[in-house]
């Protein structure tokens, strides 16, 4: 099992895009919701609100790369694990960016959007895959893969103290 | 082991059967003192307007069953809402306060910390035996703030049909406020209106297929033609859910003397679905033609009659369980030793291009609410016509549970129930769900009903920076006729007073110098 996983070293970067998206989005949508918190929430509740949502944003992000590597344990190494940072990094790219567009058009167009919901994810998920596909194969993607998740990684050292805090945070106040 | 004689035996016997006989004597002693406090339930029928119901004139019949409850009830033809929608509204019902005090003006606000301890619950104390209920998630979420004083708080989704859209913080027992705010209305909130965009990308995402797979749950029926009602959450029929609070009140009765218990049933609010039977059950009424509001909306004469068509019949809907749960708990005798309390938390429009409570308006469909009390025992109809506000059910239902009442309360013991009618006590609504509740209010609408005149005034907004309007609801109940510019007089002593009194309600707001 162990064997077909991809190395340490080439986890990280992917994680790092992973949770560079998923951080980067809930922050963004936190700071639009902040205003109107401010109005009726205490800086105590409003932290609170922050313990929660870096908790989620670790757990969704681990839970992203869950399913990177169980898609490279069940397909051939050369498929995946060989050049999971390039396909791992574009896959999360493609997918989530493919969630985020819905969900930003959603928020704008409203409740009528969601019959768009199957078709559009079908779509996105045929997407991703090309995309996926691409990257191991073309060398300017996959050097810009390790570029950007090179960069990015610099995030995680934020990002995961915070996370573990916030989960020790949400912990406390759900036993006591 | 000393060697006892049958006198010693007989000594003891007797001994014994008093001390039997002291604490059986005891106990009923006490168990008479707490038949002294009597059971009361509130009852609110969330969104139920006083002008929509023909217990109050409404040409159409919509509350036949009221109409048969109000022959032994207590009637009060003038009572206010504390706001134009649930937050505000519901908490100046459970905190005996205006809004300007409470400060739960935003959408699914709390109360304001500081006065949490303020709450119906916790002023009853453990003589009571104390429950809550609310379908509305607002309403359920000030339940939670009060939850250290609930001895049975049932989950909202208790009498439910099936889940729309998942509501996953009623798990988090210890937290469910905080999990609430940050999951439900944040990480996963996909609510088209209120808070479409989720926090978090992926369970977002899920949380919109999850939808999706349930659109099918509330689809109309054989029964229910327009669909099943929701509260933005789960579907829910409202036979079952007021079988559900039938059952609650039973088993309540039976095992706890006295018993206090609070029921917010979401229904007559939107989505208006009512059951076949009474899908065109009400004769055609014309809409009264009024003037539009700067600050209103320009909905259509023909959406505003068809929406309050279907509301007219949904509130006819839930008349009818209204007078199915009482007939069984009359049949149970529960009505002899418990007060029944029927409000709602605030009313809905149907007119000057507005429809529903979404609006800074606060004219009298929005917050003229009803309210019944129907005392244990036989008793003759009483009528109330000085205006009353729902702030009074606090010190009212203290003062029948002979609880000491709190100082400072906006509320006033509700006459015919131990208070006085008084015409010239000012009772306010206030809407201000775009100002901050820890400030002093910038953005403000609030009508003061004094006697048979109402003062609005509509303050901060861009398009109407301060704006007044005086109304006489005897002579112009349809609030027509604007007299703030004619009857100088009255309209400049309002004023002032009602000023006076925001300004004093603003006091602990006002930045310190």
């Amino acid at each position: 099992m162990k064997k077909r996983l991809p190395a340490f070293g080439a986890i990280l970067p992917v994680f790092a895009v992973i949770a560079f998206l998923v951080y980067g989005w809930t922050l963004i949508v936190f700071l639009w919701k902040l205003p109107s918190w401010i109005l009726f929430l205490t800086l105590g509740e409003i932290i609170v609100i922050f313990a929660y949502s870096m908790t989620a944003a670790l757990l969704e992000s681990l839970a992203i790369t869950g399913i990177l590597l169980l898609v490279s344990i069940i397909l051939p190494a050369a498929w995946m694990r060989d050049v999971f940072v390039a396909r791992g990094a574009f896959a999360a790219l493609t997918g989530l960016g493919a969630i985020m567009l819905y969900m930003y058009r959603y928020a704008v167009i409203g409740y009528d959007f969601i019959a768009e919901l199957i078709p559009y994810s079908l779509a996105a998920l045929g997407l991703t895959v090309l995309v996926t596909f691409a990257a191991g194969r073309a060398r300017f993607l996959i050097q810009s893969a390790a570029w950007f998740s090179d960069l990015v990684s610099i995030f995680l050292f934020l990002f995961v103290p915070v996370s573990l805090i916030s989960f020790g945070v949400v912990l406390l106040r759900n036993l006591f | 082991m000393a060697h006892l004689s049958r006198r010693d035996i007989l000594k003891l016997a007797a001994l014994a059967s008093g001390g039997a006989a002291w604490t059986a004597l005891r106990s009923r002693g006490g168990s008479a003192m707490q038949e002294q406090k009597p059971n009361i339930v509130v009852l609110v029928a969330d969104t139920m307007s006083a002008a929509n119901l023909s217990l109050y004139g409404y040409e159409r019949q919509t509350t036949p069953n009221l109409e048969r409850l109000a022959d032994r009830a207590i009637v009060y033809h003038s009572h206010y809402a504390g706001g134009n929608f649930t937050s505000p509204g519901t908490a100046t019902l459970l905190t005996g306060s205006f809004a300007w005090t409470h400060r739960t003006v935003n959408l699914g606000g709390l109360v304001r910390r500081s006065l949490a301890g303020q709450n119906i619950f916790h002023l009853l104390g453990p003589a009571y035996h104390r429950s809550g209920f609310a379908q509305n998630i607002w309403a359920d979420l000030l339940l939670r703030q009060f939850g250290d004083a609930l001895d049975w708080h049932i989950p909202a989704p208790t009498f439910m049909d099936g889940w729309g859209k998942r509501i996953v913080s009623h798990s988090f027992a210890k937290d469910s406020i905080g999990a609430y705010y940050a999951i439900d209305d944040f990480l996963i909130s996909t609510h088209p209106v209120v808070n479409p965009l989720a926090g978090s990308p992926s369970f977002g995402y899920i949380s919109l297929l999850y939808n999706l797979s349930h659109t099918d749950v509330g689809a109309p029926d054989a029964d229910h033609p327009y669909g099943l009602p929701t509260n933005g959450y789960y579907y829910f029929q409202n036979r079952v859910v007021y079988d559900g609070v039938r059952d609650s009140i039973l088993d309540l009765h039976g095992r706890h003397s006295p018993f206090f218990a609070y029921f917010h049933l979401m229904s007559p609010h939107a989505l208006y679905c009512p059951t076949r039977k009474f899908v065109d059950s009400l004769a055609n009424v014309e809409l009264p033609t009024k003037q539009m509001h700067p600050l209103g909306e320009r909905i259509n004469r023909r959406t505003l009659l068809e929406n309050r068509k279907n509301y007219d019949e949904f509130v006819a809907n839930v008349d009818a369980e209204m007078g199915r749960l009482f007939d069984s708990l009359e049949q149970a005798g529960v009505l002899e030793d418990t007060y029944f309390i029927i409000t709602s938390d605030h009313g809905e429009m149907f007119e000057r291009g507005v429809f529903g409570h979404a609006t800074p308006l606060l004219y009298e469909p929005i917050i003229h609410v009803p309210l019944l009390v129907i005392p244990p025992g036989p008793v003759q109809r009483l009528d109330i016509r000085t205006p009353t506000s729902n702030a009074d059910l606090l010190p009212t239902i203290l003062s029948l549970a002979k609880m000491p009442i709190p100082s400072g309360l906006d509320g006033r013991i509700l006459p015919g129930l131990g208070g006085e009618e008084d015409p010239e006590r000012p009772v306010i609504s206030v809407e201000a769900k775009e100002a901050s509740s820890f400030q002093p209010l910038a953005r403000v609408s609030l009508s003061m009903i004094k006697g048979t005149k109402k003062l609005t005034a509509y303050m901060g907004y861009n398009k109407s920076p301060e704006a007044f309007e005086l109304y006489d609801l005897h002579e112009d109940p349809d609030e027509k006729r604007d007299l703030f510019l004619q009857d100088t007089v009255t309209a400049a002593h309002m004023k002032e007073e009602l000023l006076d009194l925001f300004t004093q309600a603003e006091r602990p707001f006002q930045p310190t110098p």
